[in-house]
C-alpha cells in the first residue's frame, strides 16, 4: 500500500460522520424521540372531545 | 475483509453499476409504495378512519345504551338487537369480555360506526373479510361502513383483553 | 503479551481474557433461554394447532406470554450482548473498558429474566398479560420490575460497548474506520439505546402505577411508547443479524462486501429511518393522524427497507464473488452448488437470508401499509410474518455463529458433527412451515393470541371460521414440531459441546 501519497490524502466529511459514533446515536435517538414518539403522543394528547 | 479495517479512505470508491442498478430499482419500488398509500386514500374505498374523539367509558356507555333504547328490534341470546336507521351513527361497545349489541343494518346503506372499549384494549375483527380495528378505552374510533353483501358476520376480538378473551364474539347481520 | 489477553492460533486476534469469559457467560445463558422459550414455544403450537389443542386458557396465555419474553428479550438480547463484547473487543484487539460494568449488566439480565419468568408462572391469571403488557392490563409490580432490570442491564452492557469502542480508538488497537462488522454492531447498539431509553419511558409509570402511586395513563399514548421499544428491538435484532451475515460469509468462504461505502451507507440508513417504521402498529388505532401514519411507517421507513435491499444484495454478492475466486467459475450457479454445504454455519447463514428476506422482510412491508394493515392487524398473520424475521433469520444467523463461537472462544470440538449438518435444515423449514401456515391461516381471519378458535369458550355467537384456515394452522402445527427437533438438537450439540467436546 503505497503510504506516501495515500497518508496525504484528506478524509471526506462523509466518512468522517461515519466514524463519528456519537454523532450517530444522537441523530438516531433524536429522530425517533421526534418523528414517532413525539409527534405520536403530541397527536394522541389532541384528540378533539365530541 | 469485512473483519478488519477498510481502506484509510473508503468513502470515494466507486460503487459498480451492478449494485447502482440494485439501489435505482429499489429506490423506484420504494416510490411506487409510498405514493400508494396517500393515493388509495384518494381512489380507494378501503381505508383506516381518520375520525376519532376522546370519550370516556360512562359517557359512551350512555350514548351505546341510548341508541340501543331508541333503535331496538328484539334480542338474541340475551344480546339486544338493533336496527338503525340508514346513514345514522351506530354504536358497538367493547368489554370484557363480550361485544353488544347485535347490529342489523341494510346492504348498500352507509352508517358512522362508533367503537370504544368500556375497560381495556379490545381488537375489532370483523369475519370472514378479516377486516381488523383497534378499539381504545377513552377514544370514540368512527368508521365509516358500508355492507355490500347480506349475511351474518361475526366480531372475533382480536387484541388479549384478560382471560376471557377468546370468549368475545359479537355479530352484525346484514339484510 | 499482556497476560490478561491471549492470541488466537486460528483467527490471530488478540482476545482479551476478562471480554471471553463474558462472551461465554452471555451466550450459554441465552441459549438456555433459548431451550426454555422453545419449550414453550411448543407448547403454544400444540394449543394453536386446534387438532391437538394442548391448554386451556390460563396455561395457553401464561405461556404465551413467557414464550414472548424468553425469545424476544432473554434468548436474542443475552446472544446480542455477548455478539457486542465480541465485535468491541475481540476483533478490535482490544480491552473490554470496565469488565466489572459487564458483570453488573449480566446479573441485572438475568435477575430481570429470571423475576419475569417467575412472577409470570406463579400468578399467571394476574401476571400473563403477553409481551406487550398493555395499559390498562395491571400486572403485578414485580413483573414490570423484572422486565426493568433487565433493561437497564442490557442498557449497562450496551453502554459498555461503546465505551469500549471508544478505548480502542482512543488506545489506537485499530487504524481507520471500525471493520464492517464491528460497525454493524455498532448500529445494533445505536439502536439498542433509543430502544431501551423508550422502554424505560414505557415501563417505570406504568410501574408506579402498578403500585398505586400513580394514577392510570393514557392506553394509547402507551401502545405508541411501548412499539417506540417494541419495534425498534426487533431492529436491534435485524441489524446484528445483518452484522453476524458479513462475518459468517467471511468465515465460511472469506466473502466481504462488494464495496464498503455501500454496506456501511446501508447500515446508517438503518440507524436513521429504521427505529420510526414502529409507527406501523399503529395503522389502524384511532388518534393519529394519516400523515404521521404515512412518514413514518412509509416515506421514512423505506428508507430502511432500500437498506435491507442493499444488505440483500451485498452478502450473497460476497458470498458468490468468494466462490468464483476459489474458481467455481463455471456456467451461472457452480459457485451455489459447490459452497460448502456441509458446514452447518453456511448452510444456516443462506437458510437465515433467505426466510428473513423472502418471509419476513417482504411481508413487514407490505402489511406495513395502511390498508393492508386492515386486513392483517392482529391475526395470525401478523405472528407469521415475525417468525419469519426473528424466529427464522435472525436465530438462524445466530445459530450459524454459535459453530464457530464452540471452537473459538470455548475452544471445543462441535459434537455430532453428522447431526449438526442437519440441524439448520430441522429448523430452517419448520420455522418456515410455521411462518408461512400463520400468514396464510391469518388471511381467514383467524386472530394471533387466542384461546379457542373454535369454540370460543361456549360463546353465545360462536362461529365456525373458513376449515381452509384450519389447513394452513396443521401446517404451521407440522412445521413447529420440525423446528423444535431443530431446536433441540442446537441445545444439544451446543451443550454437548461444553461438557464433552474435545478441547482445542
Amino acid at each position: 500500500m503505497a503510504k506516501g501519497k495515500e497518508a496525504q490524502e484528506e478524509i471526506p466529511a462523509m466518512q468522517r460522520y461515519f466514524d463519528n459514533m456519537w454523532l450517530l446515536l444522537i441523530v438516531s435517538t433524536l429522530i425517533l424521540a421526534i418523528s414517532y414518539v413525539g409527534w405520536g403522543v403530541w397527536e394522541a394528547l389532541n384528540v378533539p372531545a365530541k | 475483509m469485512s473483519v478488519v479495517p477498510p481502506e484509510r479512505v473508503w468513502w470515494t470508491e466507486k460503487i459498480p453499476k451492478e449494485e447502482k442498478t440494485w439501489i435505482t430499482i429499489a429506490i423506484i419500488w420504494g416510490i411506487v409504495m409510498f405514493i400508494m398509500m396517500p393515493l388509495w386514500h384518494v381512489v380507494g374505498k378501503q381505508n383506516p378512519s381518520t375520525e376519532s374523539y376522546t370519550t370516556t367509558p360512562a359517557e359512551f356507555m350512555k350514548e351505546a345504551d341510548a341508541f340501543i333504547a331508541k333503535y331496538k328490534v328484539g334480542a338474541e341470546k340475551g344480546v339486544a338487537v338493533v336496527e338503525p336507521p340508514v346513514g345514522s351513527d351506530i354504536y358497538m361497545v367493547a368489554q370484557q369480555w363480550n361485544w353488544y349489541p347485535v347490529l342489523k343494518l341494510k346492504k348498500g346503506a352507509t352508517y358512522r360506526l362508533h367503537l370504544s372499549s368500556l375497560d381495556m384494549l379490545h381488537g375489532f375483527s370483523l369475519y370472514p373479510m378479516s377486516t381488523n380495528f383497534m378499539v381504545v378505552p377513552n377514544y370514540d374510533y368512527v368508521i365509516t361502513i358500508t355492507p355490500t353483501e347480506t349475511g351474518d358476520y361475526h366480531v372475533v376480538c382480536n387484541e388479549f383483553c384478560g382471560l376471557g378473551h377468546q370468549m368475545m364474539v359479537g355479530k352484525i347481520i346484514v339484510e | 503479551m499482556d497476560k490478561d489477553f491471549r492470541k488466537c492460533p486460528i483467527t490471530g486476534f488478540k482476545i482479551h481474557l476478562p471480554a471471553e469469559t463474558l462472551i461465554k457467560i452471555n451466550g450459554v445463558t441465552a441459549i438456555v433461554a433459548l431451550l426454555i422459550g422453545g419449550i414453550m414455544a411448543l407448547l403454544v403450537a400444540l394449543t394453536r394447532w386446534e387438532t391437538i389443542h394442548l391448554l386451556a386458557p390460563l396455561d395457553y396465555y401464561m405461556f404465551l406470554t413467557l414464550h414472548g419474553w424468553n425469545m424476544l428479550g432473554f434468548w436474542i438480547i443475552f446472544f446480542e450482548v455477548a455478539i457486542l463484547y465480541f465485535a468491541g473487543a475481540v476483533m478490535l484487539n482490544n480491552r473490554l473498558a470496565a469488565p466489572k460494568f459487564g458483570w453488573l449488566a449480566y446479573v441485572l439480565m438475568l435477575a430481570g429474566a429470571l423475576i419475569t419468568n417467575i412472577t409470570v408462572l406463579t400468578n399467571p391469571a394476574k401476571n400473563a398479560i403477553m409481551f406487550t403488557s398493555y395499559v390498562p392490563l395491571q400486572a403485578a409490580p414485580l413483573y414490570y420490575l423484572g422486565v426493568i432490570l433487565f433493561a437497564v442491564g442490557a442498557l449497562v452492557a450496551v453502554l459498555l460497548f461503546l465505551a469500549t469502542l471508544y478505548i480502542a480508538k482512543k488506545e489506537k488497537t485499530y487504524e481507520g474506520s471500525l471493520p464492517l462488522v464491528v460497525f454493524g454492531a455498532l448500529a445494533a447498539a445505536i439502536i439498542a439505546v433509543g430502544t431501551l431509553l423508550f422502554g424505560a419511558v414505557a415501563l417505570a409509570p406504568t410501574l408506579l402505577w402498578s403500585l398505586g402511586l400513580t394514577p392510570t395513563w393514557d392506553a394509547l399514548s402507551y401502545r405508541i411508547i411501548f412499539w417506540a421499544f417494541g419495534h425498534a428491538s426487533q431492529q436491534i435484532n435485524v441489524t446484528a443479524m445483518i452484522a453476524i451475515w458479513y462475518l459468517l460469509a467471511y468465515l465460511t468462504v472469506g466473502g466481504t462486501t462488494i464495496n464498503e461505502k455501500f454496506s456501511r451507507i446501508a447500515f446508517v440508513l438503518y440507524i436513521l429511518f429504521i427505529n420510526i417504521a414502529s409507527a406501523h402498529h399503529i395503522l389502524v388505532d384511532p388518534g393519529v393522524t394519516t400523515a404521521w401514519k404515512i412518514w413514518n411507517t412509509s416515506y421514512a421507513m423505506y428508507a430502511a427497507v432500500l437498506a435491507s435491499l442493499m444488505h440483500a444484495f451485498a452478502v450473497p454478492g460476497a458470498i458468490e464473488v468468494a466462490l468464483r475466486k476459489k474458481g467455481y467459475t463455471r456456467g451461472l450457479f457452480e459457485w451455489l452448488w459447490k459452497a460448502p454445504w456441509s458446514n452447518p454455519a453456511f448452510s444456516a447463514l443462506i437458510l437465515s437470508i433467505l426466510t428473513f428476506g423472502l418471509l419476513g422482510g417482504i411481508t413487514g412491508v407490505l402489511a406495513g401499509t395502511e390498508q393492508l394493515n386492515i386486513r392483517v392487524h392482529n391475526t395470525i398473520s401478523i405472528t407469521g410474518h415475525f417468525h419469519g424475521t426473528v424466529a427464522a433469520g435472525t436465530t438462524l444467523a445466530f445459530m450459524g455463529i454459535t459453530y464457530y463461537v464452540l471452537p473459538l472462544i470455548f475452544r471445543r470440538e462441535v459434537v455430532a458433527k453428522t447431526l449438526a449438518v442437519y440441524q439448520p435444515w430441522f429448523f430452517g423449514i419448520g420455522i418456515s412451515m410455521v411462518s408461512l401456515g400463520m400468514m396464510a391461516a391469518g388471511l381467514y381471519g383467524i386472530p394471533r393470541r387466542h384461546a379457542d378458535v373454535t369454540g370460543f369458550g361456549g360463546a353465545p355467537f360462536a362461529f365456525d371460521f373458513d376449515p381452509t384456515g384450519f389447513l394452513f394452522i396443521s401446517i404451521m402445527g407440522i412445521g413447529a414440531l420440525l423446528a423444535a427437533i431443530g431446536g433441540a438438537l442446537y441445545c444439544l450439540i451446543a451443550v454437548g459441546t461444553l461438557l464433552k467436546g474435545k478441547k482445542l
